[in-house]
């Protein structure tokens, strides 16, 4: 046999599979070719894409979907609506004047509950807390209510949700490289359900195996800390 | 074996004189200026070699036609014809070729992949958006693909697939059929001839004529498949060496 004889990498990095192809993936996964694939069959594998989508979206934060949004606040309003396609808020900051310069102030969530013992929730100050209320169309409610020493600026990392698969045209789906097997195993484990019976237990192996990878990569690699609050414990 | 080889082959075997007058009792036969036998013999070689190809899948009908040129909006595309009017049997693969404006280097192909109708179709639904150089493509009826997406410019095409050839006449006096196969050709159309003579079926004249060639015929194709499948390095082992079943270690 003769090789080519010299170390020759592509040196791209475009592949990246439209939605289209990557239900093709999925469908030959299971066994069901490219020149069979039927109308039906693409209104599910479409559908069940999306509805893995929408599975991805709960397993969240997915770091691609994380995004800093920022909000101005209103004197004596407490309560604003978000994006909808907004799932979960990761840390929220507010910005504010102070001598000349802004200030960055954390922001703490707050529970539903947490939220309803506040005895007077019209207090007006500078805001440090926020409950976050999941509504279809996400709203957030700080306390104190913004008073008129502003302008305050909240700045907040979210994660939202992948944007919608279709089909046409060459869409991609909306994840980054290191999903790609994940999306594509979750999906023929899903499409096995429906057309393969026979194969849906291999394949949730396979989908089990590449979303623990894409888990485990999809992180921030920084040093994690953990430590005891003493400070609150001396003081007492 | 040429045209005037194979003809005068097949009088004998038909004992049809060289003469303008039929005899009897074989009269039904004709002689080989009876319009009727005349008018027959196209239609034999046609018969033949159709059968032929579609027992052995030939790989010398194979054809590799560039001469195709896309239409800039238009993902509907005809297959090429070649001389004798006749596009492809089946399509195996199409490539686009790229020329010095396209988005292919020069000569470079790009293999298209074969889809069913409705993937194109869902994938792909416009003539005028989204367009660009062809993924995909689907069978749209035996003549006419659908490429996706719609084409952008004219891009050059290339078909590789069976394609029925020239048959054997007076005037193409040797095809791939009468030379490399020319004892399995002679069996076919001496089954067809054998039916022309009216020695088909049982009630005929001499009704184990036709079974007999037809018998003959099974038995070379056999060794004639074996040598085929060579051809096309799909022999033992994906070889093209034949099958040696008294070889040990045999072939994997």
């Amino acid at each position: 046999m003769e090789f080519f004889g010299s170390y020759n990498p592509s040196g791209t990095y475009n592949f990246f599979p439209s939605s289209a192809e990557l239900i093709a993936s999925a469908y030959a996964r299971i066994q069901v070719r490219r020149t069979e694939i039927e109308p039906s069959q693409i209104a599910d594998a479409i559908a069940e894409l999306n509805y893995f989508l929408s599975a991805f979206n709960d397993a969240g934060p997915n770091l691609a979907q994380v995004d800093m949004q920022s909000l101005a606040l209103e004197t004596t309003k407490p309560t604003y609506p978000l994006p909808p396609e907004t799932v979960m808020i990761t840390d929220m900051f507010l910005n504010y004047a102070a001598g000349g310069s802004t200030n960055d102030a954390y922001l703490y969530p707050i529970s539903r509950t947490e939220y309803a013992a506040i005895p007077n929730k019209t207090l007006p100050g500078r805001p440090n807390q926020y409950w976050l209320d999941r509504q279809q169309v996400p709203q957030v409610t700080f306390f104190p209510v913004p008073d008129g020493n502003g302008p305050y600026i909240v700045k907040y990392f979210r994660f939202r949700q992948v944007q919608d698969a279709v089909g046409a045209f060459g869409a991609t789906p909306e994840v980054p490289n290191r999903a790609l097997d994940a999306i594509i195993a979750g999906l023929a484990y899903r499409l096995a359900r429906i057309y393969r019976p026979e194969l849906e237990d291999k394949r949730k192996i396979d989908a089990g195996e590449a979303w623990s990878i894409y888990a485990k990569q999809d992180t921030e690699n920084v040093p994690l800390f953990i430590q005891p609050g003493l400070a609150a414990y001396w003081r007492q | 074996m040429l045209y005037n080889d194979w003809y005068a082959r097949v009088l004998n075997y038909c004992a049809v004189v060289s003469t303008a007058v039929p005899i009897g009792p074989l009269g039904n036969v004709s002689s080989y200026t009876d319009p009727y036998w005349v008018m027959e013999l196209p239609r034999i070689i046609e018969d033949s070699e159709n059968r032929i190809f579609k027992d052995t899948d030939l790989l010398a009908w194979r054809v590799t036609d560039r001469t195709g040129v896309l239409v800039p909006n238009q993902r509907q595309w005809a297959l090429p014809l070649n001389a004798f009017n006749q596009t492809f049997r089946k399509v195996e693969q199409i490539n686009i070729v790229g020329t010095s404006s396209d988005p292919v280097p020069a000569d470079v192909r790009q293999v298209i992949d074969i889809y069913s109708r409705a993937y194109v179709d869902w994938a792909w639904p416009s003539n005028s958006t989204y367009n660009g150089m062809p993924k995909v493509a689907a069978m749209e009826n035996t003549n006419t693909v659908i490429f996706g997406p719609a084409p952008d410019q004219g891009y050059s095409v290339e078909v590789i697939g069976p394609q029925t050839q020239q048959p054997l006449s007076i005037t193409n006096q040797g095809t791939f059929l009468s030379m490399m196969l020319p004892d399995l050709w002679f069996a076919a159309t001496m089954v067809n001839a054998m039916a022309f003579q009216r020695d088909l079926g049982s009630m005929s004249e001499n009704p184990q004529a036709s079974v007999n060639w037809e018998q003959r015929y099974q038995n070379i194709l056999k060794s004639a498949q074996v040598e085929e499948a060579g051809r096309w390095y799909r022999s033992a082992g994906w070889t093209s060496q034949n099958p040696t079943p008294v070889s040990t270690p045999p072939r994997v």
